[in-house]
């Protein structure tokens, strides 16, 4: 299978603080991948070595096959990776209107205007903000934010989309909305994910496999059913016993 | 018994420490920032012949004229500012630059110097009688152009050091988000300095605000401005008290648009968008730019220091062995009115500050108020001054260095609530929240949680106001009590007719206590770090 991200013995150090200890982890052309790790697991720090932000200390990061970090040295910068990123807070440029948070990375990207602009409506018109382009991020609900950080990301058709924690801030009913959205689409633009999450609930609701992290390592990975109740790792045993919760 | 009336007067006490400290606290900004100007207003509304005092002084062309150069003249300045100070600062807040920690050091010393003072560097390097000097350098000092490039070189620390917070404050993911997609250039173009913009419109406000109030660096290089126009009918030949007051009026005036403009544009931006983050910083690596980027730099911060060897050396002289019969009580004054003010203004900026970072009600109106003071130029705040205090029943104050304290704090008491401000604006109010449930009356959540949470950006608060209390001469040049000046003031005054190398040894002496007091300072909030 064609493998979009791979990480091959990765290992990050905060000072003493060891946070992620000699990492696999391997995601294919369209997968869906829910990362489920408790707090202080390693799940942002992740994140940051894929997009580029943080070098490792060892390891290699491969994207589309391509030697992006190897040890400390990052070969590919943070622009030159084609992904894009929803983080938790969202992150919308508060300068910016909601066309142009949309536009910024297409035109630094060199996308032609025309196609731009085709992509930028299509997507707006798919999140439900039609009508709101010149609406500043400040005069959006927190739900309509939502919609326009994950169609800032999609826009850019990038290889993969990083998702960190980002329906962590919202009340259960629209969580669900969003989550539903967000499924239906990743499943049309068949985009690559890494979802970060502590809910194993929401990895459910993505309906793709899982990566558990629990102390800088992936403890288990595979289709979120199939994971043993019996396992080593307490935090593996935890969500089984939270996923057969009624 | 005993017991129970002990805890209900206890009970009653812890109620009442938060209005009796705030209300305290706004009273004094109150009193000490608007008095002056409304006192003004009234002498100005009721002086005799009033509206004929008026017709009189402004009723000519050439006052409105010279208010028109000196607007002009301070936009130049802040233009210059802006124009060394953002670039710089972006190369210092955003990349690898070699040294830069040493460049924020280095070249922001000369704003903690009295503009003046640098000047005086300037002329014994490029006067006619200067190391380097010629008649056409000195011709270049003595004008527009030579206030504009010593002025804006000299303000554009504030640019510098106002954007490189306002860099620092910015949330990082959104700079990574940006950053996902695009280059370096196009980060910072797009997306960091638009961000940043609140402190960059109030840097402009500050350097500005600075530049029209600035009298001693006009009136030394002989450039006529309106301040200056001010200064002198308040003492020497052409003293008019009246006409002074008359004058005062359109910079009155002024100072209410430049009000307006802050609080329309940048209010509550200004401080919130400020922090003293500590976070690692993302750098962006300059790579074969490096090294000519950072030669260049390092030369400009050179270029600064240039005026203050020049003074060494004129005051190497023989002006060092001269000091002591010249020195007078003025680095006594200097020091004691510099300590008194800076530690007010900072207990004003705690209560007032945080007040303000939480949104308390009230605290705009101060905030307000002490911006107003600031902003309005330091000649018409002294002339306030004069007009407010300047009474019988008042003398002992203003015959004293106390006077010199209230106009200080009343000029300076934004940067200790704006400094607070910025600082616990990046933190929560639930840690106070916590404590007051727990039981903490005000009094003991200031002590025990406000300020050691904050105690290094109060530390910064109280730093930067020692500082500009001890460079200022602009306010205090006005009023000053006999005996009281203090040393900007004595070496101001001597320029016109002492030796020289006494001056120039003065000027050295006051370079030596400000880079002590700020190595004293920076160490101590150094070691709070570490610790």
């Amino acid at each position: 299978m064609n493998t979009v991200i791979g990480l091959a013995g990765v290992c990050l150090r905060y000072g003493r603080n060891i946070v992620l200890d000699d990492l696999f982890l391997e995601v294919s052309a369209g997968e869906v991948l829910a990362l489920l790790g408790p707090s202080g697991s390693g799940k942002s720090s992740l994140l940051r070595v894929i997009m580029g932000f943080l070098a490792p200390m060892r390891g290699v990061v491969r994207l589309r096959g391509e030697l992006a970090s190897d040890g400390s040295r990052i070969l590919l910068l943070p622009e030159q990776r084609n992904l894009a990123v929803v983080f938790q807070d969202l992150a919308l440029w508060p300068h910016l209107n909601v066309w142009d948070n949309l536009a910024f990375g297409l035109r630094s990207r060199q996308v032609d205007r025309g196609e731009a602009r085709r992509r930028i409506s299509h997507m707006l018109e798919r999140v439900g903000l039609a009508g709101k382009e010149s609406r500043y991020p400040g005069q959006l609900s927190g739900g309509e934010q939502q919609r326009v950080a994950i169609a800032r990301a999609l826009v850019l058709e990038p290889d993969a989309v990083l998702l960190d924690e980002p329906l962590s801030n919202l009340d259960l009913g629209l969580r669900h909305d969003l989550l539903d959205l967000f499924v239906a689409l990743f499943r049309e633009a068949g985009t690559t994910v890494v979802y970060v999450t502590h809910d194993p609930l929401e990895a459910r609701c993505l309906g793709g496999g899982v990566a558990l992290l629990d102390e800088g390592r992936i403890v288990a990975q595979g289709a979120l059913d199939e994971l043993d109740p019996q396992h080593e790792s307490p935090f593996v045993r935890l969500v089984c016993r939270h996923l057969r919760q009624p | 018994m005993a017991t129970r009336v002990g805890g209900l007067l206890n009970g009653r006490l812890c109620r009442l420490q938060e209005p009796l400290l705030s209300g305290t606290a706004a009273l004094c900004l109150l009193v000490l920032c608007t008095l002056p100007l409304l006192f003004l207003a009234g002498e100005l509304l009721g002086q005799d012949g009033g509206l004929a005092q008026f017709d009189a002084t402004l009723g000519q062309a050439h006052a409105w004229m010279l208010l028109l150069d000196t607007v002009c003249l301070a936009l130049a300045i802040t233009a210059l500012a802006l124009a060394l100070g953002v670039p710089l600062a972006v190369l210092l807040a955003k990349t690898d630059l070699v040294g830069r920690h040493w460049v924020m050091w280095i070249y922001g010393f000369q704003f903690f110097l009295p503009p003046f003072l640098v000047v005086l560097g300037w002329f014994q390097l490029l006067g006619q009688q200067g190391l380097l000097g010629s008649e056409s350098t000195s011709q270049v000092l003595f004008s527009s152009t030579g206030v504009v490039l010593t002025l804006g070189l000299l303000f554009s620390p504030v640019v510098v050091a106002l954007t490189v917070l306002g860099l620092r404050g910015i949330n990082p993911s959104m700079e990574e988000a940006a950053r996902l997609v695009a280059g370096p250039g196009r980060v910072i173009l797009r997306i960091l300095l638009p961000l940043a913009w609140p402190a960059m419109v109030f840097a402009t406000l500050v350097v500005f605000t600075l530049s029209i109030s600035e009298v001693g660096v006009p009136m030394f290089l002989r450039v006529k401005t309106y301040p200056a126009a001010v200064f002198s009918r308040l003492g020497g030949v052409g003293y008019s008290p009246g006409e002074a007051f008359a004058l005062v009026l359109p910079l009155l005036l002024l100072a209410l648009v430049l009000l307006l403009l802050e609080r329309r544009f940048i209010g509550g931006a200004s401080f919130a968008s400020l922090g003293l983050r500590s976070a690692h910083d993302r750098l962006y690596h300059l790579g074969r730019f490096r090294i000519p980027l950072s030669i260049g730099v390092w030369t400009l911060c050179g270029v600064t220091l240039l005026p203050l060897a020049a003074l060494a050396s004129k005051a190497g002289k023989g002006g060092f062995s001269a000091l002591a019969g010249w020195l007078g009580g003025s680095v006594g004054n200097s020091v004691l009115v510099a300590l008194v003010s800076a530690t007010v203004i900072t207990a004003l900026g705690i209560v007032v500050g945080t007040g303000l970072a939480h949104g308390k009600q009230g605290s705009r109106l101060l905030d307000g108020a002490a911006m107003l003071a600031f902003i309005t130029p330091a000649s018409v705040l002294g002339v306030g001054l004069v007009a407010t205090w300047n009474r019988p029943v008042t003398h002992l104050l203003y015959g004293t260095w106390a006077i010199l304290v209230l106009g200080l704090v009343a000029r300076y008491a934004i940067v200790g609530v704006r400094t607070v401000a910025a600082v616990a604006s990046r933190s929560s109010p639930s840690y106070e929240q916590a404590a007051a449930v727990l039981g903490a009356g005000y009094l003991r959540r200031l002590i025990r949680i406000t300020i050691p949470m904050h105690s290094r950006g109060i530390g910064v608060a109280c730093l930067l106001a020692l500082v500009f209390c001890l460079r200022d001469l602009d306010t205090v040049v006005i009023f000053y009590p006999p005996g009281r000046e203090t040393l900007p003031v004595r070496i101001f005054t001597l320029e016109a007719n002492g030796p020289q190398e006494v001056v120039a040894a003065l000027a050295t002496l006051h370079v030596a206590l400000t880079a002590l007091l700020l190595a004293l300072g920076g160490s101590l909030l150094w070691y709070r770090r570490r610790a």
